[in-house]
């Protein structure tokens, strides 16, 4: 921290007593070193290093006109036209409250709260498509007369955990760098019904794709590749990239409690009954879930501590279903038995 | 745009039990500024003007040759819509002024948006168009004969030259008085170019678009006597084209009174269509 009586001049004496104490071992989130910024003649930042951790609360004291503005200014990429020398790291993510209001004043209450939300939100945009298929499979379950209950959605979720978010995220980039596009192609030929010569790693995907009413089977999964592939005009090399080890599966990367809030956040969202957990690597990311994760999840009361049926169909909580045959049970078998 | 989806719900009235609404409704009264609430009162001026003139062609102050009495020109209109010359030439008027102003308005924004938003597109863009618009548009119409002959596309074409510039220029000035603020806000909330445009620079750059609508709409109609009476055989211009040639200052003086009035009604149309679309704005006009 670089905050002292002075301004924001130099570096805080080493052993200083405000040095806050570092939370995780990883490096800083928030790295400065020899930022410079003046205004005419007068520099205002001279040489400021400043080193934030994760997790670390960061105040910045001074008067009026000493550089805090100047210097936030720096680290969220707000000061390109002002002249300066320096190196600043910062994570690709930075979010700034404004000192005064920022509301667009001609957007709704809305639209100003989440002005950028889809733009940039996958996690977002991912839980709205999850709701949106939720409600519009039981609301058709419901129409057809079923109980939409009787029909359980369990996306499958691929947990990257680590014991911190950096140490998860390192899983997962060292995960993906494992996949060889040509085996991984071969699995997306496969989901999309074509030879994977046609699915050249540098082009888009070719455009006399089947249409969703002829894939048997995963057919919610074909789609979601094929429109993200669409949407964002990927290659086949980009989309194998983005699909990851969840082959379009989503992947909740973090710590334990990360991936328990996520699971949660879909749960009670609407958007999951349950969920398949397709670990990344066995048997060790089968372990990391069941040690670390399902305890907060029992914690919090949303996965059971013991069981309570025998089945399949009892730990769903499914009923069992009425013989849609009338009759006995011996005509029923009978007539099947007729059938074949 | 989201605010004008807003403005056109209706507001409704605060619900107020029967026993509550002969209650009284003392305030402060504090001093107001500003005019005070809008009303309804735009007939007003052009009505005081028609009255006035009434009143100087009653008492002889007006000679009938210098200017027509305004019940002539009604007499003349009537006449002139019976034996449906009046309307025909106005049909076809019209669909000229709004071709000239489509047009216009296309290509202005459209330049106005390329200008505003790099660096390059006002490099290549803004000179041209300041050019244009130091050289009045009569001068151009002879280049324009030569070019395109007499019909229909060189009269479209005198008026887009006359719409655009007012619209470039206000949609230009307009977006580049967007508040820098915003454009932050954009950037540290990650809206992409797209996005920056849809909900920060359209908006923000709409005031300056509707004053220059403004100008545009009474433009075209400007822009329209122009060409009708250098070379046309139809339209409200060479109507009062002919009128001069034959002397028939009421039909001279109703071609202006209905040019007067189509100026006025367009004006008042984009003024309520920017009344709905800026309801976000808090300001005098009210």
């Amino acid at each position: 921290m670089a905050a002292h009586s002075g301004g924001l001049t130099a570096v805080a004496p080493s052993g200083s007593s405000r040095t806050a104490p570092r939370t995780g071992a990883g490096s800083p989130t928030v790295s400065v070193r020899g930022l410079i910024r003046g205004f005419g003649p007068k520099g205002v930042l001279n040489g400021v290093d400043l080193d934030i951790a994760p997790g670390e609360f960061v105040a910045l004291l001074g008067p009026s006109g000493c550089g805090k503005s100047t210097l936030l200014r720096a680290l969220a990429g707000l000061d390109h036209d002002v002249k300066g020398s320096g190196v600043i790291n910062v994570p690709d993510r930075v979010s700034v409250v404004f000192q005064d209001s920022r509301l667009l004043p001609w957007d709704t209450v809305l639209g100003n709260v989440t002005l950028g939300l889809r733009d940039h939100d996958a996690d977002a945009k991912a839980l709205a498509d999850a709701q949106e298929f939720y409600r519009d499979l039981k609301s058709r379950t419901a129409a057809a007369g079923r109980d939409p209950e009787s029909i359980k959605i369990l996306p499958g979720i691929v947990p990257v955990i680590g014991d911190t978010a950096e140490e998860a995220q390192a899983l997962e980039r060292e995960l993906d760098r494992l996949i060889k596009p040509e085996y991984a192609r071969i699995q997306l030929a496969k989901t999309l019904r074509v030879a994977p010569e046609d699915l050249p790693l540098d082009r888009q995907l070719p455009d006399n794709l089947p249409s969703e009413d002829e894939i048997e089977g995963a057919k919610s999964r074909y789609t979601l590749i094929v429109q993200l592939a669409r949407r964002e005009k990927l290659t086949v090399r980009e989309l194998i990239g983005r699909l990851g080890g969840g082959r379009g599966h989503r992947t909740f990367t973090g710590t334990a409690l990360q991936v328990a809030d996520a699971i949660q956040e879909w749960f009670d969202g609407g958007a999951a009954d349950g969920f398949n957990i397709m670990p990344p690597v066995l048997p060790s990311g089968l372990e990391a879930f069941v040690d670390l994760v399902v305890p907060i999840l029992q914690e919090r009361g949303l996965f059971r501590t013991e069981y309570t049926g025998r089945t399949l169909r009892e730990h769903y909580g499914l009923g069992r279903p009425d013989n849609r045959f009338a009759g006995a049970d011996g005509q029923a078998l009978a007539s099947i038995g007729s059938a074949f | 745009m989201s605010a004008a989806a807003v403005a056109e719900r209706t507001a409704a009235a605060p619900r107020q039990g029967p026993a509550l609404a002969g209650r009284a409704d003392v305030r402060p009264t504090g001093r107001r500024l500003g005019p005070g609430r809008r009303r309804r009162l735009a007939w007003v001026g052009p009505s005081a003007l028609l009255l006035l003139w009434a009143a100087a062609s009653a008492t002889g102050l007006l000679d009938p040759r210098i200017l027509s009495e305004p019940w002539t020109v009604v007499a003349t209109a009537s006449e002139l819509i019976a034996d449906g010359r009046l309307q025909e030439n106005l049909a076809i008027s019209a669909q000229r002024a709004g071709l000239g102003l489509f047009f216009g308005i296309v290509v202005g924004a459209v330049l106005a948006l390329l200008s505003g938003l790099s660096r390059a597109g006002e490099a290549l863009i803004d000179g041209p168009v300041q050019i244009k618009r130091a050289i009045p548009g009569l001068a151009l119409i002879p280049l324009l004969i030569l070019w395109f002959g007499i019909d229909e596309t060189m009269k479209v074409l005198t008026i887009t030259l006359g719409v655009f510039v007012p619209i470039y220029l206000q949609t230009h000035a307009g977006l580049r008085g967007i508040d820098l603020r915003y454009v932050e806000l954009a950037q540290t909330v990650g809206l992409s170019r797209a996005g920056f445009i849809r909900r920060v620079v359209l908006p923000g750059a709409l005031p300056g678009f509707f004053l220059g609508l403004r100008f545009a709409v009474t433009g075209a109609w400007v822009s329209l006597v122009v060409v009708e009476q250098i070379n046309s055989t139809s339209g409200i211009g060479y109507m009062m084209e002919l009128a001069r040639t034959y002397g028939q200052t009421n039909i001279i003086v109703l071609g202006l009174a209905v040019y007067g009035i189509l100026g006025l009604l367009s004006d008042g149309i984009v003024r309520f269509i920017e009344r709905k679309a800026l309801s976000w704005q808090r300001t005098l006009a009210g």
